[in-house]
């Protein structure tokens, strides 16, 4: 619906002035600025100790995978647009968002299962949260974007659940996309970071 | 008795004020040994100074750059809200 007419509509059924951002929207958006905050300490202490290192990576540690996480880097990019995909179509027709959104959990799915095996592997290779600073920052700050990740297919199921039951309030669509949003713009940052 | 107990109080206060200004003065002149801050301290190479500028400064810009760009977009959407209801509003009337 175009903006005007929505303002009609709303004028002639609610003469109160209407609301700049809806609240769900807002306190996620309060809620990101923190989380932003926290991942920007988080990249602070990496940058100190790494700038700080004799040689990095520590020698006798092992590389990190870095062709395999770009092309999941991709993945998780590609579901952010599938979700920006369901969420125009929402706009317009809501059942045809349901399928967009299936491919957006089932994308951001295969970016946590990958990552989980990928740990696996390093861990095998001797990368564990004890064996350097190296292995302590990439589990912390990769651990913390995963459980971000984890987090966000959670309230990306309950949205698809909710939808579903064609009881999925815009707003409350849109609070969950900007979460999603924000897990996967800050995924490249990290990836530049850690392991480039 | 108490006169020259009070003497004694003045003499040995004024002993300290003279002692902890001596402290205080040997520490201004002996900055190494005030160097109480870690992080400081462990900033030696040229690599994790210039980490450390970069990211006291990236730690502080970026709430402001946050908080900025939020109210910045709050204000254009609320003019965007205004101006839309206004010109629904006078279609109306």
């Amino acid at each position: 619906m175009a903006p005007r007419s929505t303002a009609s509509l709303r004028i002639l059924t609610d003469p109160r002035p209407a609301p700049i951002l809806p609240s769900p929207v807002m306190g996620m958006l309060i809620f990101v600025i923190a989380e932003v905050m926290m991942f920007a300490g988080l990249i602070s202490a990496f940058s100190i100790v790494k700038a700080g290192a004799l040689g990095w990576p520590p020698p006798g540690q092992p590389r990190l995978p870095v062709e395999a996480t770009a092309f999941n880097t991709a993945m998780l990019i590609a579901s952010a647009g599938a979700l920006w995909s369901s969420r125009r179509s929402f706009a317009q027709q809501r059942q045809a968002a349901k399928r967009p959104l299936q491919l957006a959990i089932g994308l951001g799915a295969f970016f946590v299962c990958f990552q989980g095996y990928e740990w696996i592997a390093l861990i095998r290779h001797g990368l564990t949260l004890t064996s350097s600073t190296y292995g302590s920052f990439f589990y912390l700050i990769v651990g913390m974007h995963g459980l971000h990740a984890l987090a966000g297919l959670a309230v990306l199921v309950r949205a698809l659940l909710k939808l579903t039951l064609r009881v999925l309030a815009p707003s409350s669509f849109a609070a969950t996309a900007l979460f999603w949003y924000f897990v996967v713009a800050l995924w490249p940052v990290l990836y530049a970071l850690v392991y480039l | 008795m108490s006169r020259s107990t009070s003497a004694s109080d003045r003499q040995n206060a004024r002993r300290s004020r003279a002692l902890a200004v001596l402290v205080a003065s040997a520490l201004a002149f002996a900055p190494r040994i005030a160097q109480a801050c870690a992080v400081c301290f462990s900033g030696r190479s040229d690599e994790t100074r210039v980490a450390f500028i970069a990211t006291t400064a990236f730690l502080t810009l970026l709430p402001m750059v946050l908080i900025g760009g939020v109210v910045w977009w709050l204000r254009r959407r609320a003019i965007a809200i205004r101006s839309a209801e206004i010109e629904a509003r006078a279609a109306i009337h």
